[in-house]
């Protein structure tokens, strides 16, 4: 009886919390005249790729597509290894100034980018790095180390320090016992860190916004606002487009689950 | 005693360097490097007039400062600000909460339900906007379709037309973006409860409604604080949802200082009055982070 009740619970407030994300696939396989029938209808007249077809034409939303993936994917990857040396460290060496030094790097994720701006427009500028994949890149490093750095804290406090102890006796160095025992022993952590890590970059939007001009230095999320204009928006690649940007992180999210939650829980007790 | 000065002698003069802070050096450079310049270039360029339409920068002492501060439209914005912190955060952990508490049993296809709702923190910030915009749309959105078919309204509602129809719009989509991350921050707690407590509170006869007031929220108090505290921190910080969905209108009334200070930077191309917004602005997200690290971080997370 309570676990009937516990079932129906969970499907009711599961249909209600994806409601969006269902209307949204909905919406994708519309014919342009049916975004604009009034009373909405809500299924699709008839399920057409239309929409898939004609975003897949174009070659900006495909380069655009490219960009995101190239950045997101590369910015993840460096963002994750200096990111684990800086959370082994942290969470393996008692040292003067130790929270100091997880406050400034942690803090960082806190602060405005807004306010970041004008201040990496005139640094990129002096690098010779203005409108260019490289500028982007390098401007989501600040943003994308401290979210790393914050779920790799808690994943390597996880890991027994036992196994370490014994290879640092036997001469093993610090660099070494990360390497061969600490992280073998975390791969799918590794790779939650990696994911969370390329969402938050795949995800970001005003930097790219502000500091890209030229069309070809697009990413995705600067793309689909290109489909809004002053009188019209093409509701119909914004949907498609949407899904086609959503849909492939869900996946793995929904696979890493279990580790996302491990990574708030390693720190019930405070070490 | 010769002998035990001798002993007490370190082996090394020089203070040495933990391994700790060279494992660390990487990412504190990198992320040093991208925040002392902006942050220094920010105060520094408050206390001038710069502006695109000036040719030559003169410095102005806290002219900029004083003048926000007699600006009525300022305060007004900073009420936003945090009307809407407010309003989206407690959304947020109302919704965090209830899913954790239907989730937290294991069984039932709960890795499952877990998995799927964590879609919504997949789903890009701009993507959540323009579903907004597209769902709350007067004439062809879905919601006044509900509203509508249900009979809870006679006539279409215009959200974006009105102050608080538009945040309500605003509050509901970001809470959706977040909730799940809620969620797993309670989820992880709820399971770091002992069942003892439960049990010797069912055995002192507690009903079902006392154990959670009693045992699960107590338990639940240090991991509410953090994970309030981290969305404050974000929803001050918020852009993107605001600026795609109602670009601050109508009217300014659904602007927050992160969309104030962009358009004095990018409309106004007052950069003097920009920066010294953005010097508040920062100041105030940086009491809430020493907050956080304060009295948020018991829970750790």
């Amino acid at each position: 009886m309570g676990a009937t009740l516990l079932l129906v619970g969970r499907i009711v407030f599961l249909i209600v919390t994806m409601f969006p994300f269902i209307w949204m696939i909905l919406t994708s396989f519309k014919r342009l005249d049916e975004f604009f029938t009034f009373p909405i209808r809500w299924l699709p007249s008839e399920w057409r790729w239309s929409n898939y077809a004609n975003i897949f034409a174009e070659p900006l939303f495909l380069r655009s597509a490219m960009n995101s993936l190239l950045i997101a994917s590369t910015v993840a990857l460096f963002a994750v290894v200096v990111a684990v040396l800086a959370a082994y460290g942290i969470d393996r060496f008692r040292f003067r100034g130790n929270a100091a030094l997880l406050f400034t790097i942690f803090g960082f994720q806190f602060f405005p980018i807004v306010v970041f701006l004008i201040p990496y427009f005139i640094v990129l500028t002096r690098l010779g790095l203005s409108d260019s994949l490289g500028g982007l890149w390098l401007a989501y490093l600040p943003m994308a180390i401290p979210l790393a750095v914050w779920m790799l804290r808690s994943f390597i406090r996880q890991v027994s320090r036992s196994l370490e102890e014994a290879a640092l006796i036997d001469g093993c160095t610090h660099l070494g016992a990360l390497l061969r025992i600490t992280l073998p022993a975390m791969r799918p952590q590794l790779i939650a860190a990696y994911v969370l890590v390329f969402v938050s970059v795949w995800d970001e939007y005003i930097i790219a916004s502000v500091l890209t001009t030229s069309p070809v230095n697009r990413l995705l999320p600067v793309h689909l606002t290109f489909y809004m204009r002053e009188m019209t928006t093409d509701w119909g690649s914004l949907m498609a487009a949407s899904v086609v940007m959503t849909l492939p992180l869900i996946i793995p999210f929904i696979f890493l689950a279990r580790f996302f939650q491990t990574g708030f829980s390693a720190g019930s007790v405070k070490g | 005693m010769i002998g035990a000065a001798a002993a007490s002698i370190p082996r090394r003069r020089w203070p040495r360097v933990s391994p700790g802070v060279l494992f660390a050096l990487p990412a504190l450079f990198l992320v040093m490097a991208f925040a002392v310049y902006p942050l220094v270039y920010n105060l520094y360029v408050s206390l001038t007039d710069a502006s695109a339409f000036r040719q030559i920068t003169s410095f102005v002492g806290v002219h900029n400062y004083r003048q926000l501060v007699s600006n009525p439209v300022f305060w007004k914005i900073t009420g936003q600000t945090a009307l809407w912190a407010l309003l989206t955060v407690s959304l947020q952990m109302v919704g965090g909460l209830v899913a954790a508490l239907l989730f937290a049993r294991p069984g039932l296809g709960r890795g499952f339900f877990v998995g799927v709702t964590l879609s919504s923190w997949a789903t890009s910030y701009v993507v959540v906007a323009i579903l907004g915009r597209w769902m709350f749309d007067s004439r062809l959105g879905v919601v006044n379709d509900l509203l509508l078919r249900s009979g809870a309204v006679g006539d279409p509602v215009n959200w974006f037309s009105s102050q608080g129809t538009a945040f309500f719009a605003l509050v509901v989509m970001n809470a959706w973006k977040y909730f799940p991350f809620v969620m797993l921050m309670y989820l992880a707690a709820l399971q770091g409860i002992p069942v003892e407590l439960y049990e010797s509170a069912q055995i002192d006869g507690a009903s079902f409604l006392r154990r959670f007031t009693d045992v699960t929220l107590p338990m639940l108090a240090p991991v509410t604080a953090a994970a309030a505290f981290l969305t404050t921190i974000w929803a001050f910080n918020a852009f993107t949802i605001i600026w795609v969905m109602t670009a601050g209108g109508p009217l300014r009334s659904t602007e927050t200082l992160p969309i104030a200070i962009y358009r004095l930077s990018f409309s106004a191309f007052n950069y003097g009055s920009a920066a010294a917004a953005s010097v508040v602005l920062f100041a105030m997200v940086l009491i809430l982070a020493v907050a956080y690290f304060r009295y948020g971080n018991r829970a750790d997370v």
